[in-house]
């Protein structure tokens, strides 16, 4: 596979530190057969995440980590660079199940949709994470519904096919911290079309989430603050 | 000699080796010259605080300030916190500077590795 490959939609695997879970995920994605293009971004890993990714699929390895927004807009930068119609975020550490791709991309050309979030909390079906993270993701929706309008039951997921507009705007401009709710916030500002589809998530394959404990409390405090300030921000023309 | 001659003297020579400590830096480019300005605030404005003490004690008066040196320490930390806000704002811009060459970078040089192969 070489780096102007091109097809309609790129997958981007954010990863940092996932050399257990990587390889499974990539031959995972490679057995749907479906042509779709990978590219995996290596957020400065210390293990052999690069070494495992690199022998499968195109991995870009950034210098320093970034954390997830950085990734992320990397991914987006070369999506936007390659032409790609559609991109979507599948994370390294093997939460997101691939084969609700293509069920996402045909309900995105169906309905013209700018942001599609895979949403584990419609169905209520697989992984469903503890109390307290479900609450803050509550609070996170009723905050974002009280004022953008919006209800998301899954704000904070990581699953989320974009289209070629987003592409765009995300390669330019993209939260570098806890880019889930505040992307979408971004996109419900501007104007984006939003919708969720269901989805079923599972446990992680390796690691640990970085936002336990008292980081929990910093976390919604920063993001509830994000959000308002988002809302406050000048619009931008989609 | 008055007591304020004697401290504006005082004020005036740590003022003075402070602006060369200060030049010094800007010529070997390691402060700009507003933000030198911006940090002899410190010294510049007791000085004007004591070269004009009569429109001090009457401002204090006005504010129902009991100590007018409240005053002189209110603008003082007001221009800090100006300083201090307006630091933030510009690491911010160098950290989102910074964080675009790395992507860039690491892009070109993917871009450069897959030629290679």
């Amino acid at each position: 596979m070489t780096y102007d490959t091109y097809s309609e939609l790129l997958i981007i695997c954010p990863c940092f530190n996932e050399a257990e879970s990587i390889g499974g995920l990539i031959d995972e994605i490679q057995k749907l057969n479906e042509g779709f293009d990978i590219i995996v971004i290596d957020d400065g890993s210390t293990d052999s995440t690069f070494k495992e990714a690199a022998a499968k699929v195109n991995t870009i390895r950034l210098p320093v980590n970034l954390g997830i927004g950085g990734a992320v807009q990397t991914g987006y930068m070369y999506a936007a660079h390659n032409n790609y119609k559609y991109a979507i975020q599948i994370d390294g550490d093997g939460q997101h199940d691939p084969a609700y791709i293509k069920t996402l991309l045909q309900v995105m050309q169906q309905t013209d949709a700018d942001l599609l979030i895979g949403t584990r909390y419609i169905e209520k079906t697989g992984f469903q994470s503890s109390f307290l993270r479900r609450l803050g993701t509550r609070v996170i929706a009723r905050f974002t519904q009280l004022l953008y309008g919006y209800f998301p039951s899954d704000p904070t997921s990581g699953m989320r096919l974009v289209n070629r507009t987003l592409i765009e705007a995300f390669s330019q401009k993209y939260p570098a911290d806890y880019p889930e709710p505040l992307s979408l916030c971004y996109a419900l500002r501007n104007g984006y079309d939003v919708r969720e589809e269901p989805v079923v998530m599972r446990s992680r394959a390796s690691g640990t989430s970085s936002i336990m404990g008292i980081n929990t409390v910093k976390y919604m405090v920063i993001i509830l603050m994000r959000i308002l300030a988002l809302r406050m921000a000048k619009k931008e023309t989609p | 000699m008055h007591s304020d001659a004697i401290t504006i003297i005082f004020i005036l020579v740590n003022f003075s080796l402070f602006v060369v400590f200060l030049l010094r830096r800007v010529s070997a480019e390691l402060i700009d010259v507003f933000d030198a300005l911006s940090v002899s605030a410190v010294f510049l404005i007791p000085l004007l605080f004591l070269l004009f003490e009569g429109v001090v004690i009457r401002l204090s008066d006005i504010i129902g300030v009991e100590f007018p040196f409240v005053i002189m320490f209110g603008v003082l930390f007001f221009l800090a916190f100006v300083m201090l806000s307006s630091l933030l704002v510009r690491v911010k811009v160098s950290e989102s500077k910074v964080q675009r060459l790395i992507q860039e970078l690491a892009l070109l040089r993917a871009r450069k590795d897959d030629k290679q192969k």
